[in-house]
C-alpha cells in the first residue's frame, strides 16, 4: 500500500510546474515613465518602444499578414539600424532619423496611422504616416494637381448658374488679422500720402503705431501659412490686448476653439434646385448641436457666438431647401462635396446623408462592420459588429431625387464613410476619384480603456507617439479587389472623373462637379 | 517554437515515468474487461495573462462532457483506463463595470483521449477509485455569443456565431494531465454504477506561440463530475 501511495505521488509531483508563463507587457498608452524612460536617450528603445507598441495596439495584423508583411521580421530588420543610431560617433541628424521611421511604417496599410518620435540629438520630434507616404509613391500627380487648386464656386456664380449661394468662414485667424491688416495697410497708405509737413501730430503718432501693428500683423499671419494656427492665435491675441485702447476695427481677441473647429463651408441651389453643401472638415457638430456649442463656446465672446450662427446657417440654408423643394416636388437632386475633406465628428453623420433618409431598424444607418483591437497578442479581436451612423433626430424627408457625393484622393475618414454611405442609397452615386484608405475611426485618448487600444503615449510629450485607430472598419460588399478591408486604398467611385485642374485654374469649371450635375440631370 | 520542444520534453518524460510505473508492477493474477458510458458536467477555467487590461474578467463557465470508456483490470486495485470524451471547455470574457457593453461566452468543443491508471479500493460491492494519467485531444470547435457594442457607432447587440479558427494562432491540439477520484458501485456480477470528478489540466496553450517575440500562454483547466455505466466481462 505504501508502495501504491509513493508511486502516485511522485506522479503528481511530476505534473508540477509544467506550465509556462507568459511575458510582461508594457501599457504604453499614457505617459509613463517606467515605459518611456530608456526611450529618451536611446533610438533602439524608442525602435523597442513603437513596435511593441503597435504590436499590441494595431488592429490589422492579420490583413497585413495576407499581404505579405511579418511583423517580427520587421524587428529583425530594423532593430539592428535603429541600434547603430545609438553608436552613431556623429549625432543622428532628423532627416536620418525620420528616413529610418519612414522605412518601418510604410508598408502598413492603416490609412490614420501616424507615429512621431523624438530626436533626442536635437530635440526635436520626426513624424511619419504610411497613408501619407502612399499617397507620395502612388498617387502624386493627382495630390499635386489638387493641392494647387483652391476649388470654388466662383464660375457658377459669375455666370449667374445659381439660385442662392453662401460661403463661409470660421478661420478667425485668418479672416480676422487679415481683415484688421487691411485695415492698417488702407490707413497707413491713406496718411503716407500726405507730406510730411502737412500731417497733423496725431496723424503722425497714428503712423508711428500703426507702421510696427502692422508688421506684427504680418508675423502672425505667416504663422498660419506654416501651419502653426495655435502659435498664430497667441500671438495675435497679443496684439489685439496690447492694442485694444486704438480701437482699430476687426483688431479683437480671437476664441482660440473656434480655430480649432474651424470650417469653410458653402451651400449652393442651382437654378433647377440641384442643392450643393461642401465642407473642408466633418466639424459640424460644433456649430449645430446644441450641447457642443454650449460646451466648447458658451463662454465665448458674442463676434464668437455670432459667427458660430452665421456658420450654422449656412448649412440650415442647405437643409430648409432640400426640405422646401423635395415637398413642392421639385427637388432635382442633392450634391455633397467632401473633396479634400480631412473627416472628424462621426457625429456629423446626421447633417450630412443622416439629414437625406430615415433611421432604419438599428436606430441609425449600418454602413459597414468594425472589429476591434482587444488584448496584448498581436491576433486578438473583438467579433464583428456593426457600425451604426446617427441619423437626424429632427423631422426631415426621405429624399427621392438623386444624391451624388464628390470625393479625391485626399477625402478622407468621414468624407470616406459618407463617399461609401451614398453608394449605400438606391438614388446614390460616388463621383471623382478614389478616396484616401483610412476607413477606420479614431477615438479620443479618453476612450482607451473602452478596448485598451489605441494610442502609445502623448503627441509632443513622450519620446514615442503612435495615433492608432483601435478598430478595423469593413465595406459591406466587396470592393473590385474583393476584399472588405479598404485600408490603405480607399472607396472606389461608381463614376470616375479626375480633377482637370488646369481648365479650372485658367477657366473656372469643375469638371467633377459637372460630371455630377451630368448625372442629376441626365441619369447617366 | 522553443515552446513546442518543451512541451513534447514534457511529454516524453510523462511517458518514461508511466513506463517506469509500468515495469514496476509484478504480473497479474486476476484481469477484467469493463466497458462503458459517462456523461456528466464540466466547469471550466481558463488562464490567461490579462496583462493591463485589469477589468477584464476571465469567468469559469459551465459545460457537459459525454463518452464511452474501457478499462482493464491487472488487479482488483489496478487497472489501466482508456476514454474517448467530448468534452465543452467554456469561459466567460466579461468586465467588472461595463458587462453591458462586453459578456462573451466562448463555447469550446474537444474530443479528449484521457489513459489513467486506476487504483481502487474497499469492498466487493463498493469502491473508492483514483485515476492518474494523461490526456490528448483536439480542439474540434467553438462559438461565442452574447453581448457586445460598438463603441464607436451603435448599441449593445446580442450575438451569436461560429469561432473562425486561425491557424496561425489557434492551437488545435491538446495534452495534458488527468487525474479523479470516484465511487463505483456493483450492483450486478456484469454490471457497475460509477460517479467519479475528474480534471483535465492542459500543459499546451490553447494559442501558438505565433509571436517570436512575445510569448502568450493561455490553458484550459477543465472539473468534471460524470457518472456512468459500464458492463464488466
Amino acid at each position: 500500500m505504501k508502495t501504491k501511495i509513493f508511486l502516485l505521488a511522485a506522479a503528481v509531483v511530476m505534473m508540477a510546474g509544467c506550465r509556462m508563463e507568459s511575458d510582461d507587457v508594457l501599457n504604453y498608452a499614457h505617459q509613463d515613465e517606467l515605459a518611456f524612460s530608456k526611450a529618451e536617450s536611446s533610438y533602439a528603445a524608442k525602435f523597442d518602444v513603437m513596435w511593441n507598441g503597435l504590436n499590441a495596439n494595431y488592429a490589422l495584423w492579420d490583413y497585413e499578414a495576407e499581404h505579405g508583411l511579418n511583423w517580427d521580421k520587421v524587428y529583425e530588420e530594423f532593430r539592428p539600424r535603429f541600434v547603430a543610431l545609438d553608436s552613431s560617433k556623429t549625432a543622428v541628424t532628423d532627416k536620418q532619423l525620420n528616413a529610418l521611421l519612414d522605412s518601418v511604417i510604410a508598408p502598413l496599410h492603416d490609412g490614420h496611422l501616424s507615429v512621431q518620435l523624438k530626436n533626442h540629438a536635437t530635440g526635436k520630434y520626426v513624424g511619419s504616416s504610411p497613408g501619407a507616404l502612399r499617397l507620395g509613391r502612388e498617387r502624386v500627380d493627382e495630390y499635386l494637381a489638387i493641392a494647387n487648386t483652391e476649388l470654388n464656386m466662383n464660375y457658377y456664380v459669375k455666370n449667374g448658374l445659381l439660385k442662392e449661394y453662401i460661403a463661409k468662414s470660421s478661420y478667425t485667424i485668418q479672416t480676422v488679422a487679415l481683415a484688421s491688416l487691411k485695415y492698417i495697410e488702407e490707413v497707413v497708405t491713406r496718411l503716407e500720402a500726405i507730406p510730411e509737413s502737412e500731417r497733423t501730430p496725431e496723424q503722425n503718432d497714428t503712423l508711428a503705431l500703426y507702421t510696427p501693428i502692422g508688421m506684427e500683423l504680418s508675423s502672425a499671419l505667416s504663422l498660419t501659412l506654416a501651419g502653426e494656427n495655435q502659435k498664430a492665435i497667441e500671438k495675435y491675441n497679443i496684439i489685439a490686448y496690447k492694442y485694444q485702447y486704438l480701437h482699430i476695427p476687426y483688431l479683437e481677441p480671437v476664441d482660440p476653439l473656434i480655430n480649432e473647429y474651424g470650417l469653410d463651408i458653402t451651400y449652393a441651389l442651382f437654378k433647377d434646385n440641384i442643392a450643393y453643401l461642401r465642407f473642408d472638415g466633418f466639424k459640424l457638430s460644433a456649430y449645430l448641436e446644441q450641447e457642443f456649442i454650449d460646451l466648447l463656446f458658451g463662454g465665448s465672446s458674442d463676434a464668437t457666438k455670432a459667427l458660430v450662427k452665421e456658420v450654422g446657417d449656412v448649412w440650415r440654408a442647405w437643409f430648409n431647401a432640400i426640405q422646401e423643394h423635395h415637398k413642392a416636388g421639385d427637388l432635382k437632386g442633392v450634391i455633397i462635396d467632401v473633396r479634400s475633406n480631412g473627416g472628424g465628428f462621426l457625429n456629423d453623420s446626421k447633417f450630412v446623408l443622416g439629414a437625406l433618409r430615415q433611421a432604419d431598424e438599428s436606430g441609425g444607418f449600418h454602413d459597414c462592420d468594425a472589429r476591434f483591437k482587444r488584448g496584448s497578442g498581436r491576433f486578438d479581436y473583438s467579433p464583428v459588429m456593426p457600425q451604426i451612423m446617427p441619423v437626424l433626430d429632427a423631422e426631415h424627408v426621405t429624399v427621392t431625387a438623386p444624391v451624388v457625393v464628390l470625393c479625391n484622393c485626399v477625402s478622407v475618414s468621414m468624407a470616406e464613410h459618407t463617399s461609401y454611405g451614398v453608394k449605400l442609397f438606391d438614388n446614390g452615386k460616388l463621383v471623382g476619384t478614389r478616396t484616401f484608405g483610412g476607413f477606420s475611426a479614431l477615438s479620443d485618448e479618453s476612450t482607451y480603456s473602452n478596448n485598451y487600444a489605441g494610442y502609445v503615449g502623448v503627441m509632443n510629450v513622450t519620446p514615442v507617439f503612435c495615433y492608432i485607430p483601435q478598430e478595423v472598419a469593413y465595406i459591406l460588399e466587396k470592393n473590385s479587389k474583393g476584399e472588405k478591408v479598404v485600408e490603405g486604398y480607399g472607396i472606389e467611385p461608381d463614376i470616375e472623373v479626375a480633377l482637370d485642374a488646369e481648365t479650372f485654374n485658367k477657366v473656372g469649371t469643375d469638371n467633377q462637379l459637372d460630371r455630377a450635375l451630368q448625372y442629376i440631370r441626365t441619369g447617366n | 517554437m522553443m515552446s513546442n520542444v518543451n512541451s513534447f520534453s514534457r511529454v516524453r518524460r510523462t511517458l518514461r515515468v508511466m513506463v517506469v510505473l509500468g515495469m514496476l508492477l509484478p504480473g497479474y493474477a486476476q484481469a477484467q474487461w469493463r466497458l462503458g458510458v459517462n456523461g456528466g458536467g464540466t466547469l471550466n477555467h481558463y488562464s490567461i495573462n490579462k496583462q493591463y487590461m485589469t477589468d477584464y474578467r476571465y469567468v469559469d463557465e459551465w459545460g457537459g462532457m459525454a463518452g464511452v470508456m474501457t478499462q482493464y483490470n491487472f488487479f482488483d486495485w489496478l487497472g489501466l483506463r482508456a476514454e474517448l470524451n467530448f468534452v465543452q471547455r467554456n469561459y466567460r470574457h466579461t468586465r467588472y463595470e461595463y458587462a453591458d457593453r462586453l459578456c462573451v461566452r466562448y463555447e469550446n468543443n474537444y474530443l479528449l483521449l484521457p489513459v489513467t491508471v486506476n487504483f481502487s479500493f474497499g469492498g466487493q460491492k463498493v469502491r473508492g477509485f483514483v485515476n492518474a494519467g494523461v490526456y490528448g485531444g483536439v480542439w474540434l470547435n467553438g462559438k461565442l455569443g452574447g453581448t457586445e457594442k460598438n463603441s464607436m457607432g451603435g448599441g449593445a447587440i446580442q450575438f451569436s456565431e461560429s469561432y473562425a479558427f486561425n491557424s496561425q494562432k489557434d492551437q488545435r491540439g491538446d495534452f495534458g494531465y488527468t487525474g479523479g477520484v470516484g465511487v463505483e458501485y456493483r450492483f450486478h456480477e456484469h454490471w457497475m454504477a460509477q460517479i467519479e470528478a475528474t480534471c483535465y489540466y492542459s500543459v499546451i496553450s490553447s494559442t501558438k506561440q505565433y509571436m517570436d517575440y512575445q510569448k502568450d500562454y493561455r490553458y484550459n483547466t477543465t472539473f468534471g463530475l460524470q457518472a456512468g455505466v459500464a458492463y464488466v466481462f
